[in-house]
């Protein structure tokens, strides 16, 4: 869960590509030779329309299967395990599956195991969470430490770029990043990718759109568009605005 | 049975281009690792363990009840019968 301004994430993390392990029960005798030739056609880029019970627009959308797996078979029961990109819906390949061997098949359950980089094993429960935060009241906040993280690790899959000082304040207030508020970059970035904005000090500003290729950075000018802003204002001294620039820096802070 | 089409985990190479090699002034902001409980309560994520019964939003708004957030949300749902993490 996303707590406070980390919220804000939620578009970064939904589209993560996600594991799970699920049952899916057979409305009819299939061979394992049956079920593998389906299985195959549900692999790779396919096609999916949201089911009718979802908050989507119900129009076919390309998903990609990168794995899929029978863990173990017990008649109609098939135990598997799949992963996929952001946004496919476990249920509807089921289904799905069901109508291409002409049986039919439902998920009967369904377990998430992993999303992005965070697997199953760093899930707490709900009674952790609570004895963690109950230990931290009490002065030992050791264990809710371990509970709840830094959501710059929420982004470390994406391409990086680290700002100036000068340049911090201005993107919390949703100015685009100009190429002389960079001081380091990735070189892979593409025009269009997610890109997280990073202080010196590795606090995460903002995600952006990266509006020119890295390769064409000295060109100048814009170099990512601020989508996301998670800092909070005021972090950093408003150095972007005239008025700041004849005060002392440590009178700014207050000012702003 | 196994099919693999490719491996969406696998981590992008990297090339990173140093600018300018500026310093930050440290009476700004706050490194990551230096952050309070305090600090992540109002910035920070948790993975938490969901059942199968319960809701996404039903879990969100266990935890933001145990912690006493004001905020909280999650980054995917999972159905009343999906089980697993439910991240962030």
């Amino acid at each position: 869960m996303l707590l406070g301004r980390a919220t804000r994430l939620t578009q970064a993390v939904t589209g993560l590509p996600k594991e799970y392990v699920g049952v899916m029960r057979l409305h009819g005798d299939v061979s394992d030779r049956e079920l593998a030739e389906a299985l195959t056609k549900f692999v790779g880029e396919i096609y999916q329309t949201p089911p009718v019970r979802s908050r989507v627009a119900r129009r076919p959308r390309l998903r990609t299967v990168y794995e899929l797996e029978v863990l173990e078979r017990e008649g109609r029961d098939v135990l598997f395990r799949v992963v996929v990109s952001g946004g496919t819906y476990v249920r509807k390949l089921c289904h799905d599956v069901g109508l291409l061997l002409g049986t039919g098949a439902h998920l009967r359950e369904l377990r998430r195991t992993r999303v992005g980089n965070l697997h199953e094993s760093q899930a707490h429960s709900l009674l952790e969470v609570y004895a963690a935060y109950r230990s931290y009241l009490e002065g030992d906040g050791s264990w809710l430490r371990e509970i709840v993280r830094n959501p710059e690790e929420l982004v470390a899959h994406l391409p990086r770029v680290e700002v100036l000082d000068t340049a911090v304040d201005a993107i919390c207030h949703g100015a685009p990043l100009a190429t002389p508020g960079v001081a380091r970059y990735d070189r892979t970035i593409e025009k269009g990718d997610l890109v997280a904005i990073f202080t010196l000090k590795g606090e995460l500003v903002a995600l952006g759109k990266a509006e020119k290729s890295a390769l064409d950075f000295d060109e100048g000018g814009v170099f990512v568009r601020t989508d996301v802003v998670l800092m909070e204002r005021g972090t950093y001294p408003a150095f972007w605005k005239g008025k700041f620039r004849r005060t002392g820096a440590a009178e700014e802070k207050d000012l702003s | 049975m196994r099919f693999v089409y490719s491996d969406p985990f696998r981590e992008r190479e990297r090339e990173i281009v140093t600018v300018v090699d500026a310093t930050t002034d440290e009476r700004y902001g706050k490194r990551p690792e230096d952050r309070t409980l305090r600090d992540l309560l109002e910035f920070g994520y948790l993975v938490a363990d969901k059942h199968a019964g319960p809701t996404s939003q039903d879990v969100v708004a266990s935890v933001r009840r145990i912690l006493g957030v004001e905020q909280a949300g999650h980054g995917g749902t999972l159905g009343a019968l999906g089980a697993g993490e439910i991240p962030l």
